[in-house]
């Protein structure tokens, strides 16, 4: 393995992330206080509770995976979709290196970015609510984890998307509404029934409602399906990816 | 022989869209030789570097870089190439310094200040090393481009025309750091328009043409087959009539009767002009100046393409 070029790629990325600092990390934070403002204590006082938990501490896990899952597709998709649409990504082409170096490098760095704005994410809740995290080792774990899928799964969309509009449709046609829907602002119990089955299909909810379940100790639905869920998800964009890059679609003529 | 460094086997490429760039190519460039690739744009030049290097899947035929497959044994044959592409393409925000090094990494080896140093230095680069790419001038980027390539010590260079656009210093700065890398045992594959280059570094030239390589040859070897030489003559006062000794070299009179074209077809000895300024001033012909001209690659292969379509 070329545990250079991993590096090499990773710090790349990395410092990419820290030259935009300002960019990268404040904006989802200050998106997510906007949150806390609006639904914790305008509206979430007024609302009673879910469960024993206050409604303001209820949307925090549903808050941090809504911007974990937008900043790494944005992120990873960006960061070979632009060397794609600039050209310099003949070197990375021309270089010893398969998909393994590829994906650990940039997937690598999404991934950290990712992981980074939904610690400060965290963090800043903790200003607005109380908050409670009972599994913290489970919570880092499927902070990291879904992270890193849908890094990889932004990964293949900038590879696949040959036009930036074509790299902005699938996050807001397709994963903004899975997002909110995904049960970040509510319990699925107070669904009706029939909605309720329909929003099983939502792979998101899966993801937030075993991130809640770090964090209140309680999940709306199975939680080995959730991680079961997971592992097949990351399993098929590894396959994808690998097969993407080793066939050059859409990277060589 | 030398060994072999860059082995092309019956090469072709169809484009997607059905251009075929490349015919079928064939070529065997041996270690250490300085190869400069000629034609015409579209001719398939960039194509057929694109395939040794990765950057485009071939239809048909192989590449083997130093004995190595570049499609199946592409960890060990890419570590051996670097690439100076056409197009100027160098992330923007990114220090000089910081770009050099970040391809090193690409290419597996760890960082080695004293070569980075010494990289930069070759190409006029050192005292630019904290500046962001973004930047610099085209030329200058170019040189960024150079360093990026080398940096990782590669044992074969493509250079797809690495002096267009670019100012008289740094083409000499280009093919300065070029024969410094022969010398060293690199093999260079050039492809450039300008064809005194060509002339002046080249060990072989091939002549590409819609996808075929029409020709292969040495530099001095083709232009001596191929290059006519000519003896222009000014005269004082208008000549009537030619002398029948000039016969053998074929002169021809301009119109005005004051210019006269005498052809060699080998270099011009100092013998076979003496004789024939005897026979101009045996037959009373005043010369007010002369000088000789030499067909130039240029000219040998507007010839070829010529023939060819
Ligand atoms: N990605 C591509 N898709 C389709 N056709 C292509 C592609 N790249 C090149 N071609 C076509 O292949 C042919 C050869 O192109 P190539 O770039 O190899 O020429 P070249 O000899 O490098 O020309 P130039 O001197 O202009 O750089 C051209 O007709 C070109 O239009
Ligand atoms: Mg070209």
């Amino acid at each position: 393995m070329n545990i250079e070029a991993i590096k090499a790629i990773y710090r790349f990325e990395m410092a990419r992330t820290f030259r935009t600092m300002v960019q990268s990390i404040l904006a989802p934070v200050l998106t997510t206080s906007l949150y806390f403002i609006v639904f914790g204590a305008a509206i979430g006082s007024r609302m009673t509770g879910i469960g024993e938990v206050s409604y303001g501490a209820f949307i925090v896990p549903g808050l941090i995976m809504l911007s974990v899952l937008t900043e790494s597709i944005g992120n990873a998709s960006f960061s070979i979709h632009m060397p794609k649409w600039s050209g310099t990504i003949f070197e990375l082409l021309s270089a010893p290196v398969s998909t393994t170096e590829i994906v650990l490098g940039y997937v690598g760095a999404a991934t950290t970015k990712s992981v980074m704005i939904g610690l400060v994410i965290l963090a800043t809740s903790t200003l607005f609510v109380p908050l409670q995290v009972l599994h913290p080792g489970w919570m880092l774990l499927m902070l990291v984890v879904t992270a890193f899928a849908f890094s990889l799964f932004g990964f293949m969309l900038g590879i696949w998307a040959t036009s930036w509009e074509k790299l902005t449709i699938v996050p807001s046609l397709v994963i903004t509404p899975l997002a909110f829907l995904g049960g970040s602002f509510y319990s699925l119990d107070v669904l009706p029934p029939l909605w309720r089955t329909v929003t099983l299909f939502n792979p998101v909810v899966y993801l937030v409602s075993t991130f809640r379940w770090c964090f209140h100790g309680k999940a709306d639905v199975n939680l080995i399906g959730s991680i079961a869920f997971i592992a097949a998800f990351v399993a098929l964009c590894l396959a994808v990816t690998t097969w993407m890059i080793r066939s050059g679609w859409r990277l060589r003529s | 022989m030398r060994p072999i460094a860059l082995d092309i086997q019956t090469l072709s490429k169809t484009y997607k869209a059905g251009h075929h760039a490349l015919r079928g190519i064939s070529l065997q460039i041996p270690r250490g030789e300085i190869f400069a690739l000629l034609g015409p744009n579209g001719a398939g030049k960039t194509t057929l570097i694109g395939i040794a290097c990765g950057l485009v899947n071939a239809t048909s035929g192989s590449v083997h870089i130093e004995g190595h497959n570049v499609a199946s044994e592409f960890r060990t044959a890419r570590k051996l190439v670097g690439l100076v592409p056409q197009e100027l393409t160098t992330e923007a925000f990114e220090t000089v310094q910081a770009a050099v090094a970040h391809s090193r990494g690409l290419f597996g080896l760890q960082p080695d200040p004293a070569k980075l140093e010494q990289v930069l230095r070759s190409l006029a680069l050192w005292d630019r090393r904290d500046t962001r790419v973004s930047q610099l001038s085209g030329g200058m980027k170019r040189r960024v481009l150079i360093a990026k390539a080398l940096v990782h010590e590669p044992r074969v260079l493509f250079l797809d025309e690495p002096s267009a656009g670019v100012d008289v210093e740094l083409r000499r700065d280009i093919w300065n750091v070029v024969r410094g890398l022969r010398d060293q045992g690199v093999t260079i594959l050039l492809t450039t328009h300008y064809i005194e280059e060509a002339e002046q570094i080249a060990d072989r030239v091939g002549v590409i043409h819609k996808g075929e390589l029409v020709l292969v040859e040495e530099t001095h070897s083709l232009i001596r087959r191929m290059g006519q030489r000519q003896l222009v003559l000014r005269l004082m006062s208008p000549l009537q009539q030619l002398p029948a000794a000039l016969a053998p070299w074929a002169p021809t009179l301009a119109a005005d009767g004051m210019t006269l074209h005498c052809n060699f077809s080998q270099d011009i000895s100092g013998a076979e002009t003496a004789q024939l300024l005897q026979i101009l001033s045996s037959a009373a012909i005043a010369v007010r100046d002369l000088q000789t001209q030499q067909s130039s690659l240029e000219e040998i292969f507007v010839q070829l393409v010529q023939s060819k379509s």
